[in-house]
């Protein structure tokens, strides 16, 4: 079975310490070194998503927190959130008439904003929607329709100023309608070299960690 | 030096007794079939309690009254405590694995019953936090006794039943919640008290449980080696002798459970918000098609006594990432359905492959320690930023790239490399026993 000493307890004595706190403060540089990688790559994210407020997100974000605003425990959190993009009011009529102390809405959905036609404020987009009230009746009811949105003033964010519910289809993606945002093709360019990238990192890592002593061969 | 030597002298004749208990034979292999049975409960209620969280976070929240914001502040201490959880999980390489298995049942348990007398959110996140941090180190040391206790012919299927359990504990919350359980007087706080059931089945079943055959060698190793053997560091594992393993499987837990944790924390809001199913359909995809690709885990158990760990984890890889870009790029129903149930049977059901790799490439000295690194850091690690990630890019209204299936194809798409990490450094560890895998 296991050999006496194992791989475990650390050498006696002068060399033993010394390799002991080497490799303490190698470890206190690599940790160091990786939470600098960590807040690298998160002030990278938050460039590239700085500035961003789709109307189509905005939209989803106020539907859901009008929602909430008849669900028991959550009510005033829930207006005050809606409230910063848009008057709650405005849901008045896709509101079930007995949510039970639930959530109003089931389910929702938003499709891509349209900027001209039908509906559209002026300097604004119209955001369609497709959700189902929670009944406490047990029917299902589909309601769909628009979403109408301005830009605040400054320019940066919406604010919600209508809803119109609209019979028929709702441009929505699951009614075959295009998705509020893709990923552009280059994404995943950028997606497949960056893993050959990773790749090569990890591998480097790896045979850096290594190079003292091979414990196990690969097979 | 007169009481060292009675030490060893106590210690050796220890021995004896423990290579009878554990002799080969009708009684050990009676023995590791209620080993596997207390283990298979404690990893239920770990994934029931990991579970309940998840599904009943908006009850919680209207109960307490707190806004989205306190809420989401709540969930970071309480996802600390499987960090925290590396420090009780390392213990089993010093006081044992059996104590420690014992007192993580203890904890959990008792922390998760106090969870429903919880008066407000932040006593809330504090039962949770403990709990975390012993549901962390009962999962860390489960995966290490069944590795130490098993021969080499039945090591592989061992743990694909013992995680095949752990992913049913998360079915089990999701049927008392279709069943209505959250409707009772007692409404969530029900599921938590639920919890104190594996206490009970310690109570019956401690006395029989025994400390591992290698950790008993080990100390006695150890304490044959004298009072100047010193008691493994802090960062043993990170020793020339096995720091090369520990960072191929450390970073190769972080790689996987980036995306893969991902992909499970934000699948329902994608299928609502971005494929347009309803919450019944959720529900009813959740529990088939999770159901159905938990046999991914006993599965993975099997292939790796068949075919071994290195090409078991290769397809699991190759087939997780495969199914989950499906999955997450597909609209019609039927194809989701399909793609869900085998994401979830190629990403989730590779956990007794992960598990392997964490345990059997380590010396019995510091495999607890070596497996903390690995469950309770870089997995860990993937396990709480991965979903923050995906949440990030994908926001509809503020993300980089605006949509969760996009996002979480972008990160499948980026370990597709990950894949050969596995071919060309792993080793094959198949029908060999510990020893002569790490001598």
């Amino acid at each position: 079975m296991s050999k006496a000493a194992g791989a475990g307890p650390s050498a006696e004595g002068g060399v033993g310490a010394r390799a002991d706190a080497a490799l303490r403060r190698s470890f206190a540089r690599g940790a160091v070194l990786c939470l600098v990688g960590l807040l690298a790559a998160a002030f990278g994210i938050h460039l590239l998503s700085a500035g961003r407020h789709r109307p189509e997100g905005v939209a989803e974000r106020w539907l859901t927190a009008v929602s909430g605003t008849t669900r028991k425990g959550v009510e005033a959190d829930a207006r005050r959130r809606a409230a910063a993009i848009g008057d709650p009011a405005l849901a008045a009529t896709l509101l079930p008439s007995d949510p039970e102390d639930k959530n109003a809405f089931e389910d929702l959905e938003v499709g891509k904003a349209r900027s001209t036609g039908e509906g559209v404020p002026a300097g604004g987009v119209a955001v369609p929607f497709q959700l189902h009230p929670h009944e406490a009746s047990g029917v299902k009811v589909t309601k769909g329709g628009r979403i109408e949105l301005v830009r605040r003033a400054g320019g940066s964010g919406w604010t919600v100023v209508g809803v119109a519910v609209e019979t028929g289809e709702a441009r929505v993606p699951s009614n075959g309608y295009p998705p509020p945002s893709r990923a552009p093709s280059s994404l995943w360019v950028v997606a497949v070299l960056g893993g050959v990238l990773l790749t090569a990192l990890t591998s480097v890592l790896v045979r850096w960690a290594g190079r003292a002593e091979e414990r196990l061969a690969p097979q | 030096m007169a009481t060292h030597e009675a030490e060893e002298a106590g210690a050796r004749a220890g021995v004896g007794e423990v290579a009878a208990d554990h002799a080969d034979g009708p009684a050990r292999d009676r023995y590791l079939r209620l080993l596997l049975l207390l283990l298979i409960s404690a990893a239920f209620f770990e994934g029931y309690d990991g579970a309940i969280l998840a599904l009943l976070l908006p009850n919680i929240q209207s109960t307490f009254h707190v806004s989205e914001a306190v809420l989401g502040i709540t969930r970071i201490p309480i996802e600390l405590g499987l960090f925290a959880a590396f420090f009780v999980a390392r213990l089993s390489d010093r006081v044992g694995r059996r104590p420690l298995l014992l007192w993580s049942v203890v904890g959990y348990t008792v922390f998760t019953a106090a969870t429903a007398f919880s008066w407000n959110i932040w006593s809330f996140a504090l039962c949770q936090f403990a709990a975390r941090i012993f549901l962390g180190a009962e999962y860390a040391v489960g995966l290490t006794m069944v590795v130490e206790e098993f021969p080499a012919s039945r090591r592989a299927r061992a743990l694909g039943i013992l995680l095949t359990f752990g992913a049913t504990g998360t079915i089990a919350v999701g049927v008392l919640l279709g069943v209505g359980l959250q409707n009772g007087p007692l409404e969530w706080r029900t599921f938590y008290l639920v919890g104190l059931l594996p206490l009970l089945i310690l109570a019956f079943s401690r006395r029989r449980l025994r400390e591992t055959r290698r950790f008993e060698e080990q100390r006695v190793a150890r304490l044959a080696a004298g009072p100047a053997a010193a008691r493994p560091s802090f960062l043993e594992p990170w020793k020339p002798g096995t720091r090369r393993n520990l960072v191929l499987v450390g970073l190769l837990h972080t790689l996987r459970s980036v995306p893969v944790y991902g992909t499970t924390a934000w699948w329902a809001y994608f299928a609502e918000r971005e494929r347009g199913f309803t919450s019944t359909e959720v529900a009813v995809f959740i529990i088939a098609a999770y159901g159905l690709g938990c046999l991914g885990y006993y599965v993975c158990g099997r292939s790796m006594e068949w075919f071994g760990r290195r090409p078991t984890a290769v397809v699991y890889f190759a087939g997780a990432i495969t199914f989950s870009i499906v999955l997450f790029q597909a609209h019609s129903k039927p194809v989701s359905f399909v793609g869900l149930m085998l994401a979830v049977f190629f990403g989730l059901g590779m956990g007794p492959v992960m598990g392997a790799f964490a345990t059997e490439l380590f010396p019995t000295a510091i495999r607890g320690q070596a497996a903390a690194w690995i469950r309770n850091v870089f997995e860990i690690a993937g396990f709480v930023f991965g979903p923050a990630l995906v949440g990030v890019l994908g926001d509809h209204a503020s993300g980089a790239i605006g949509n969760i299936g996009d996002t979480i194809t972008f990160l499948m798409v980026l370990s597709i490399p990950v894949v050969w990490l596995v071919w060309k450094y792993l080793p094959e560890t198949r029908g060999r026993e510990l020893e002569e895998i790490v001598p």
